[in-house]
């Protein structure tokens, strides 16, 4: 019977909430023996955050080898030797156009990205970690591993022109895909088990409906009309890539792949973090996981989106939040809480280097094995200044990066040269990327 | 020289005025000319060649001129700069230059953009379909918002490999879980092989019965093949009966068929209605953000559903059903922004604990803009109540936020969200009365006249304050000044005149609603001090409270009605509007104000329009 | 003689269960209540007229339908909540129109005092 009462019952109005089903996802799980003759894989992250520094308290003290931590840069002074902060670095593809998200969505393709309110989304670039995955993606369960706390955030930002989708990502696998990122730790983690321990006759089965499914969808799109026919093929790409995974894993089983370190004996997170520290680190202990057992070797982790205005009241000395302290116009006060932002931030990153570290590989740890890299893309985030950005590589990329320094290169060097001495530490042969004129001298081995 | 750059705010002050064609000129002469003319113009723009607007004459090169002399982007900032009205003036020239005759032929269908079920869509179809009451989406990636603001607007709903992966276990785990409910069972049409009903022929009466209602149209034979061969590819596995089943419809729910609303191209160079199978959907999907029901299936299955007396029913119907909170839950917190609230934004919680610790509060608080809406919709109620209103969606709870005297309200009120005619002076009516939009437009910690400024330019009225320069300049600092009010610390905003053009016309609005706290209760006095609540407008208008910014609101409800019917429009057609559209638009403003401004009128108004039901022709 | 009384009976009872073919809607009315939506249809096959009622999550089998003459009666049973209420609907069709009383089907197998409340229903296909 119908019941149609204005206003509607409460259970009517939450019942959108729906159910969760709690499934028992952990199988048994069995301990993969770590491999020990094959040399450790090479990992690259990047970790973002939105609103760019107090660059009063940045910038580190000195150049070179001769350096000195700044108090923003204090919570890496275990980690003094392991990381590079390049200076004088500038995206210049992302200098025109207002507000945050031209700079914010570029960070990773030094592209000039398309503005629009979503119909014609272009990035004009694929981001520096996607060129990474296609390079080395095919060697893990995972191709990449995108993460952030936020997700997407609504709307259209009429004021500046720009669409929202653009300040919720920094990964793009091709101009016109952005990636979208997990931001439930529950749910990465049930992944991160499912591509660990691929049950080889499951896979075959899956290798077949989506042969299937891609049949039936060719039909489709044989049905329709040309600008329609675009959309279609995304999909076919995304289902043919899953079934590209499930094929080689149906053929090879446990084979070629086994995970470095057994995932029998973690706790599975929270599905809801208590609070957004909780969820931050929640995120990075995924990472890290991740980058152990080798279920990926790339990652970005966003930890919030453009613009974001998480509130830090609960930061000791902190009353605002961020986008509010961000926008400082020279209080003194305002000054103090950014900057007690920003080195908060710093510390969630030397949290996750300690995790790498203590992670033991062979005769190394997984942080030597790795390139790590905490950005933002902004540097002043009041008058939204790009010049000089706020970045910081931590990790020996197995050898090939040279840390212990803080280059001082000419003003305005191009962001993208790091991006290309990062690629080439990863052992990628490419010889441009976007606008970079060369990779950025002195910071390889 | 400051940059005066809020032409469209002043549409709100002022009114608009068109400038002659030769105002038009001299305004191109002035400010444009001297980098696009000659052998080669900048851009391509040659501002003294190109013919004055019209709706056919270079729309786009005209288009791109509005767009970027709107936004201040054009002339440079290195060039001499227009004055507010001068610019506004041409803007209008332009735009009306292009408007004019382009609807001589009134609404045109456009184009209908092949569209993949949103996250919630996806959620609430799999629900319809399967009758489980679970967060099939739970895990899908969220989407993101383009077009008119919407995540249901097609440019926006891009694939990213995270989906196929999602889909693929979504479509597993709820499978999984039907197969062993009865209710499911039931929905999907299990019947079990028996002596007479071998497991093939089993299989295909379930597929017979569910395909169809799963991509929405009856199915042809050779698009059930596919699935079939998924089930004896599992008996030939040795799987049990239920479980082929299960890995037949699998296939079935990772097929764009149901994934994605689509439409077969137009080949013809005429507009052509949509068949009711995809006008069910389209209405459903609009009306419901999920599946049409057995009810429009059967309609549409007697070719009736596009008929105009069928349409009208059925519109009534939906949204007098539960079902439309689907619909009105996703637009009212886009359209308001109060989706943010309890993610992005939550109020502080040593400031307003009671929002963090009581659940029940703050999903009232929550639900009931999208509450209000539903019942405005379901009664039939003009449109403009959103703007002020004479009742409210009121529960036990949030009837003592907002500072009622309980026994003055019908003592029935409890948990349960009721309709309640508001008492004079109640300063609750419409949505600027309603605790979760005076949050989500404030900061976490305190109110901020500017952000509420903005929201209400924005969300109301359409006319988005253009950004702030880049490299904000510093002000400067008077150690000596202690500023406590919020008007004392954005003073100095407006004296500056680099600011002042567009903050005197931002902050006013935001002032009127500062007797609301950051979590919208009523206060008479803030840090100490009275609050003071009045704004003056540049035109002159001024106004003290909330009460009297309604009153303001509703004298210029045509801004607010053309924004609001363009955005239900972009939410209904799945997609950005385009300069044809606005003549769809004219004509529903047309019959609103014909009609009361009543809101089942909009809803109709677009449903009937050629814009939703036929589909534009291949010839350009 | 008889046969063909039979046969005019049939004749006219199944040229008035022809004449409920389609899908009607409607709204019920009840004092200090909102309107509430019904919808029906009713198909006509070789052994007679049946028809089903819409509801939210699925539709009901009409039970116990019988057509005489202009007369129309038929039960429903639904189920919310786990509760389980029959209702008998009761009432006249006049060509395009279908004019109905609905009853409910107490446990305590007490006939209701109050008159059921009217449903008009309109046939919309």
């Amino acid at each position: 019977m119908k019941k149609t009462r204005f206003p509607l019952s409460r259970r009517t109005v939450l019942r959108g909430a729906g159910v969760t089903l709690a499934l028992p996802w952990l199988e048994a799980m069995m301990p993969a023996a770590p491999s020990k003759a094959v040399p450790a894989p090479v990992r690259l992250a990047f970790l973002y955050m939105p609103n760019g520094v107090n660059t009063s308290a940045w910038a580190p003290e000195g150049a070179g080898k001769d350096f000195k931590l700044s108090p923003t840069l204090q919570p890496l002074e275990a980690f003094r030797d392991q990381i590079i902060v390049p200076r004088n670095l500038w995206n210049e593809a992302a200098k025109d156009g207002d507000g945050h998200y031209v700079k914010e969505a570029a960070i990773l393709t030094s592209t000039r990205i398309q503005k629009t309110l979503g119909e014609d989304l272009n990035s004009h670039g694929v981001s520096m970690d996607q060129i990474a995955a296609q390079h080395i993606g095919n060697a893990t369960p995972l191709p990449s591993l995108e993460l952030g706390i936020s997700p997407e955030a609504t709307g259209v930002d009429l004021a500046v022109g720009y669409t929202r989708v653009y300040g919720c990502h920094i990964a793009w696998s091709s101009p016109t895909t952005p990636l979208a990122r997990e931001t439930n730790p529950r749910s990465v983690f049930e992944r991160l088990l499912r591509a660990a321990e691929p049950r080889r006759d499951d896979a075959k089965d899956e290798a077949l409906l989506l042969d299937r499914v891609l049949g039936d969808a060719k039909d489709l799109r044989a049905e329709l009309g040309q600008t329609d026919r675009r959309r279609l093929d995304e999909y076919l790409s995304i289902v043919r890539s899953l079934e590209q995974r499930a094929e080689s894993s149906a053929a090879n089983g446990n084979k070629q792949w086994k995970p470095r370190v057994p995932l029998k004996g973690v706790t599975p997170p929270p599905e809801e973090p208590k609070d957004y520290a909780e969820h931050v680190r929640l995120m990075l202990d995924m990472i890290a996981l991740a980058f152990q057992t080798d279920a990926t070797r790339v990652s970005t982790f966003m930890f919030g989106n453009a613009v974001s205005n998480v509130s830090f009241r609960w930061l000791e000395g902190v009353s605002g939040s961020h986008h509010d302290m961000s926008h400082h116009a020279n209080d003194a006060e305002k000054l103090r809480q950014y900057q007690l932002i920003n080195k908060w931030y710093v510390a969630q990153y030397a949290y996750l280097l300690g995790k790498l570290r203590d992670a033991k590989e062979g005769e190394s740890n997984v942080l030597d094995n790795s390139a790590i890299i905490f950005a933002s893309a902004l540097s002043d985030g009041n008058s939204h200044n790009m010049h000089n950005l706020p970045v910081v590589v931590a990790g020996k990329a197995g050898g090939k990066l040279a840390t212990g320094q803080s280059p001082m290169y000419p003003e305005d060097t191009a962001l993208s040269n790091l991006w290309l001495a990062i690629l080439t530490a990863m052992g990628n042969p490419l010889e441009r990327f976007a606008d970079s004129t060369k990779p950025l001298p002195g910071i390889l081995t | 020289m400051t940059a005066l750059r809020c032409a469209l705010l002043s549409l709100v002050a002022v009114g608009i005025a068109t400038a002659a064609p030769v105002e038009g000129r001299a305004f191109l002469d002035k400010y444009c000319v001297s980098c696009h003319s000659g052998t080669k113009p900048a851009a391509g723009f040659n501002a003294r060649e190109i013919a004055a607007p019209t709706a056919e004459t270079d729309t786009y090169r005209w288009s791109r001129v509005l767009a970027r002399v709107r936004a201040s982007e054009m002339p440079p900032r290195n060039a001499p700069t227009p004055a507010a009205d001068e610019r506004e003036k041409f803007l209008s020239w332009v735009d009306g230059g292009m408007h004019s005759g382009a609807c001589a032929n009134g609404a045109v269908a456009g184009p209908i953009p092949i569209r993949r079920l949103n996250r919630d869509e996806y959620t609430a179809t799999i629900r319809e379909l399967l009758n489980v009451h679970q967060d099939a989406g739970h895990d899908l990636p969220a989407d993101g918002a383009g077009g008119e603001g919407f995540d249901n607007a097609a440019e926006i709903l891009s694939l990213s490999p995270l989906l196929a992966e999602k889909y693929r276990d979504a479509a597993k785990r709820t499978l999984e879980f039907a197969i062993r409910d009865s209710r499911a069972r039931a929905r999907i049409g299990i019947v079990e092989p028996s002596k007479s009903l071998t497991p093939a022929a089993a299989a295909r009466q379930i597929l017979d019965g569910f395909l169809p209602r799963a991509f929405r149209r009856p199915v042809t034979e050779t698009e059930k093949q596919p699935f079939l061969a998924l089930f004896q590819a599992a008996q030939r596995e040795h799987l049990d009966f239920d479980h082929s089943v299960v890995f037949m419809l699998r296939g079935v729910l990772m097929s764009p068929r149901f994934l994605f609303l689509s439409v077969p191209p137009n080949p013809g160079p005429v507009a052509r209605p949509l068949d009711d199978y995809a006008l069910a959907s389209r209405l459903s999907y609009f009306l419901w953000g999920s599946m049409p029901d057995e009810m429009l299936f059967d309609l549409a299955s007697l070719g009736k559903l596009h008929e105009p007396e069928v349409l009208h029913e059925e519109i009534g119907r939906m949204l007098r059903s539960g079902k439309s909170m689907g619909f009105v839950d996703s637009f009212t917190g886009q359209w308001l922004g109060t989706r943010n609230l309890g993610r992005d934004l939550t109020p502080d919680a040593k400031l307003f604990p009671k929002y963090v610790s009581d659940a029940e509060l703050r999903a009232d608080i929550g639900f009931q803009p999208a509450v209000f809406f539903h019942t405005l919709l379901a009664t039939n109620a003009p449109i403009t109540d959103l703007l002020d209103s004479n009742w409210t969606i009121l529960t036990k709870k949030l009837a003592t936020l907002y500072g009622f005297d309980l026994k003055k309200l019908p003592k029935e009120l409890d948990e349960q969200p009721k309709r309640i005619e508001l008492p004079p002076d109640s300063h609750r009516g419409g949505v600027l009365g309603m605790s979760a939009v005076l949050a989500v437009s404030s900061y976490p910690y305190r109110t901020s006249p500017v952000l509420r400024g903005k929201w209400v330019l924005e969300s109301i009225l359409g006319a988005p304050p253009p950004p702030p320069p880049p490299n904000v300049p510093t002000l400067e600092e008077h150690a000596d000044t202690q500023p406590a009010t919020m008007r004392e610390r954005l003073a100095r905003h407006r004296a500056d005149p680099a600011c002042a053009g567009c903050h005197s016309r931002i902050d006013p609005i935001g002032f009127a609603l500062e007797n609301y706290d950051a979590l919208g209760q009523w206060r008479t006095e803030d840090a100490g001090k009275p609050v003071d609540n009045t704004g003056t407008l540049p035109d002159g208008a001024s106004f003290a409270g909330p009460d009297e910014l309604r009153a303001l609101l509703l004298a210029r409800k045509d801004l607010f009605l053309r924004s609001f019917t363009s955005r239900m429009l972009g939410f209904a057609l799945g997609r950005g509007l385009t300069l044809k559209d606005r003549c769809a638009v004219d004509a529903i403003l047309a019959q609103l104000s014909e009609n009361g401004y009543k809101s089942q009128t909009l809803i109709e108004g677009i449903v009937m329009s050629p814009v939703f039901r036929y589909q534009a022709g291949s010839a350009k | 003689m008889f046969r063909r009384l039979c046969l005019f009976a049939l004749l006219a009872s199944s040229l008035h269960a022809a004449g409920v073919a389609g899908i009607w809607t409607g709204q019920l009315t009840e004092p200090n209540r909102d309107p509430q939506d019904f919808s029906f249809r009713f198909a006509e096959a070789s052994g007679g007229v049946s028809g089903k009622m819409y509801g939210d999550n699925e539709s009901n089998p009409l039970k116990d339908l019988k057509i005489e003459g202009d007369r129309i009666t038929f039960t429903v049973t639904t189920e919310l909540n786990g509760q389980v209420n029959k209702f008998t609907f009761r009432g006249i069709i006049r060509g395009n129109e279908i004019e109905l009383t609905r009853e409910r089907e107490s446990s305590s197998k007490e006939k209701d005092e109050k008159p059921g409340p009217t449903l008009v229903l309109r046939r919309i296909a």
